[in-house]
Formats: structure tokens, C-alpha cells, sequence
């Protein structure tokens, strides 16, 4: 009975979970593709009409003031928003249910979204566990020694300070190597030296061709570490600006 | 395969929650605590006769027990939620199905500490030989437990993403687990005051239904009820 029991909740779980259709999987060309993005909160639109593609090996800023969109652009590039009109394909697929899909994909949002109980060493294995990570144990090891965090791998998440969190919740983020990267102010709560590791990875991320998507307030950190600038304001995207040359092609589109 | 990778995340989510709870007990105790000044106040303040509590000691366990237990389903959520973890959770590679029963287990096992805290101490304070005849309790027990946390774990996760949610999952949750209450508090009268008969089976089975229908409902519902 009770593995009758057992089987029929499986069996459940594989049926609800769209996953196991056929995936065409295209590794090449954008990872993500965001088209006619509007996402509505009640009758305030947050997003109207957003287009953005990144490709595999790009890093892509999002600025703008404070509630301009930026997060919730993020969160629908993750698949964790479901816009109201437009569409978003990752790798050349339309679900972001897809198992492919979710494993392709590195988030960090505004919180660190890490469990306070657990020592940073159980946070990045739990997560791991989770993504399928094999080697699950040197790969947290190896993560937690790049991120300078070996003294503090055994200690509670709620007991570091801002900066260690957030180092942390990175590295969460990457524990599955994903190819595409969203991180929302990944540098918020890091002092110099934890920037200055931001970006180092960040170079490491793009030249292992990751497509990276971040929002942040720093101008300078945006034009250091961005191919382009995506320039938001009222759920809009006013600008583009590309980073190689920006003062000559910074282009309006509203 | 996949149903091999299932299990696998079902283990680590109630291993993950499990270890929380251990570590900081931010639930378990007050749970507990609520549910000794229920039983206490239940198994003391009513003077009747043995015979007499003996009739109405299933309906007083139990709901002490599912009052008490309505915080453990109030916080499973909720913890996720205030973390922000959710938004991670709901990322990961994982069925919403399995998210769901990782939180019915770990649900379960709570309210199962509950009752080995709870029934003992009760027995204690009011005489009524409650554990005479333990198989039959612990059917009830467990039955009861599926049926209780499956509708919890939903309307917990229901209620997480409400703002100021303050008692809505006991104002949800207790009227819908009436049929469980009720169930529980007649199949245990029935086993405490005569033989096991057709009667008795009778109610366990509604209790079996209940459980089975609401774990497997659960199950398919979960991912438009977390959709946000």
C-alpha cells in the first residue's frame, strides 16, 4: 500500500513537472531572448514592452532609479515572473519550467534567499543537492576557498556579517556552473575587496562564455564590467548604452 | 531516473528543514508549550466522571493536538517566505509536487512529537486509558496526521504570501479539517468505549479517503497555488 502509495506520488510529481518533454538543446547564440516584456502589479504596470537579448559570453547592466522595473526585469529573465504580455526563451526554449532551462540558470535576487540556521557549507551543498551537482563536496570546498570564506565555511549564515552573506548567496548561485547569470546589486552589502573579487569573477564568468544579466546603481561598476548598459525608467527602457565607446552610442529607444 | 532524482531533493528538503528546526527550534517548542496548556486545561477543568471523559477524551486530544499543530503548518511556509528562500526554492530543478511533500513530511513528523508529548502527559492528568489499545491509536494517529498536514501545508503556503496574514491559516485551515477532527475524535471514541467493529472501521476509512485525496490534490494543485 504504502508503495503504491509512494509510486502514484512520483509519478505525480513527474506529471506536474513539464519537464520531461524532448528539449531541443541549443547551446549556441542568446541564451536569453525577452521580447515585448509587460509585466503588470494589480493595474500599476512595472514593465512596459521590454526587449532584451543576451548572448552567450555577454554581460548586460540594468540601471535605473529606484522602482524603474530592474528587479522585476530580473526576476522575469529567471522565469521567477510571469509577464503579463511578451514572452522570454532561454536557449531556444519558451518554458522556464523545463529542468534544462533551470539548470542553465544562476540567480541572485534582493535577498540572499540563504537559510540563517544552516553554516554557509550546508547552504551551498543543500543547493547543490538540489541542482544535481556532482562532487557536490569539492565543488562547495573549491567555491568556498575562491571566495576567501574557508574560516567561515563552518560557521551559521546569520552569524557573518552583510558582506560574507553575500559573498555566500554568489556563490550559490554559481554552485551549478550555470550558463546564464542574473544577479540583482550582487554588489551590495561588499567592501572593496569583495568587489574587487566580484569583478575577477565576473571576468572569469565571461571569458568561460556565461551570458551575464545584472542590475545595479553603480555607474562605474556597470561601465567597468558591462558590454551594455540597459538604461530603465518608469518600466521602460529609455537607453542602450554600449560600454566599448558610450558617449558616441548611446541610442534612445522609447 | 528522474523519479530516482525526485526522491533524491524530496530527502534533502526534509533533511534541510529538519536540520533548521533542530538548530534554533524557532517552532517546535512554542507548539509544544501551546499544546500542554491545552491539554492541561482540558484534562483538568472538566469534572466528570471517568466513564464520562472517557467518551469525550478523542474530541479533546485531538483538537488540542490539530490547535497546537497549526502553528508548525503556519511557519512552514512563512519561514521560507521571510528568508526570502522561496524565490530560490521555487528555482531549483524540482517538481512543485516535491516541494509540497517535503513539507507534508516535515509536518508530519511534527505533529507526530506532538502526540508522543501530548497523549502521555493527557493520560497522565486525566486517567482516561487513552494508550489501552496503541495499534489502533496510531492508525488514527497517522491517518489523521496526512489528513491535517496535507490541508495545513496548503493553506500555509496559501497565506505565506499574503502581507499581514496575522491569523488567516487558523481562520483557512480549522474549518476545512473539520471532517479530520471530527473523524479522529469519533474513531478514537469508538475504540476507547467498545470492540473494534464495522463502526470504527468506518471512520478510519474516512479518514484514510481524506488523507489520500488531500495528499494527492495537494500535490497536483501546489504549483498554481505558489505561482505568483
Amino acid at each position: 500500500m504504502m508503495q503504491m502509495f509512494h509510486n502514484t506520488m512520483l509519478t505525480s510529481a513527474l506529471a506536474i513537472d513539464r519537464t520531461s518533454t524532448p528539449i531541443s538543446h541549443v547551446l549556441g547564440g542568446n541564451a536569453v531572448e525577452a521580447t515585448g516584456l509587460t509585466v503588470v502589479y494589480g493595474r500599476l504596470p512595472v514593465l512596459r514592452d521590454v526587449d532584451l537579448e543576451i548572448a552567450a559570453g555577454e554581460s548586460v547592466a540594468v540601471m535605473g532609479p529606484n522602482g524603474a522595473g530592474k528587479s522585476t526585469l530580473l526576476n522575469c529573465l529567471v522565469g521567477a515572473v510571469r509577464p503579463a504580455a511578451g514572452r522570454v526563451r532561454w536557449f531556444g526554449e519558451a518554458s522556464a519550467r523545463c529542468n534544462f532551462v533551470r539548470r542553465q540558470i544562476g540567480f541572485l535576487g534582493q535577498e540572499t534567499g540563504l537559510y540563517d540556521e544552516l553554516t554557509a557549507t550546508e547552504n551551498l551543498l543543500f543547493a547543490g543537492r538540489m541542482y544535481g551537482v556532482s562532487d557536490v563536496h569539492d565543488r562547495v570546498a573549491n567555491l568556498l576557498a575562491d571566495g576567501n570564506l574557508r574560516p567561515q565555511a563552518h560557521r551559521p549564515v546569520g552569524q557573518l556579517s552583510q558582506g560574507m552573506r553575500q559573498r555566500v548567496a554568489i556563490l550559490r548561485a554559481l554552485v551549478h556552473e550555470p550558463r546564464l547569470l542574473v544577479l540583482d546589486e550582487p554588489s551590495a552589502n561588499l567592501d572593496a575587496q569583495g568587489r574587487e573579487w566580484l569583478e575577477r569573477l565576473h571576468a572569469r564568468w565571461r571569458s568561460a562564455g556565461r551570458a551575464i544579466c545584472f542590475a545595479s546603481h553603480d555607474a562605474a561598476q556597470c561601465r567597468a564590467l558591462a558590454d551594455r548598459i540597459v538604461h530603465l525608467d518608469a518600466g521602460r527602457v529609455v537607453a542602450i548604452e554600449r560600454c566599448d565607446c558610450p558617449a558616441t552610442q548611446l541610442q534612445g529607444c522609447a | 531516473m528522474q523519479a530516482y532524482e525526485s526522491t533524491k531533493s524530496l530527502w534533502w528538503l526534509i533533511h534541510k528543514d529538519l536540520t533548521r528546526e533542530f538548530r534554533v527550534q524557532h517552532v517546535w517548542p512554542g507548539m509544544v508549550l501551546l499544546g500542554l496548556v491545552l491539554v492541561f486545561l482540558l484534562a483538568t477543568q472538566l469534572e466528570l466522571s471517568l466513564e464520562e471523559k472517557t467518551r469525550v477524551a478523542g474530541g479533546l486530544i485531538w483538537l488540542a493536538i490539530f490547535f497546537a499543530g497549526t502553528i508548525a503548518c503556519e511557519r512552514s511556509f512563512a519561514g521560507e517566505r521571510d528568508a526570502g528562500c522561496w524565490q530560490v526554492l521555487a528555482l531549483y530543478p524540482v517538481a512543485p509536487s516535491v516541494l509540497f511533500l517535503a513539507k507534508v513530511a516535515v509536518n508530519f513528523v511534527a505533529l507526530a512529537a506532538l502526540e508522543f508529548v501530548l497523549v502521555p502527559v493527557f493520560i497522565v492528568l486525566s486517567d482516561v486509558p487513552l494508550a489501552s489499545r496503541p495499534g489502533p491509536l496510531m492508525l488514527i494517529a497517522v491517518l489523521s496526521n496526512f489528513g491535517f498536514v496535507s490541508v495545513g501545508s496548503l493553506v500555509s503556503a496559501l497565506t505565506a504570501g499574503v502581507r499581514r496574514r496575522g491569523s488567516l491559516l487558523a481562520l483557512l485551515l480549522l474549518p476545512l479539517v473539520v471532517p479530520v477532527v471530527f473523524g479522529s475524535a469519533e474513531a478514537t471514541r469508538l475504540l476507547l468505549t467498545g470492540p473494534i467493529d464495522s463502526q470504527w472501521w468506518l471512520w478510519t476509512e474516512l479518514l484514510a479517503v481524506f488523507a489520500i485525496v488531500f495528499v494527492v490534490v495537494g500535490a497536483f494543485v501546489f504549483e498554481f497555488v505558489v505561482e505568483e
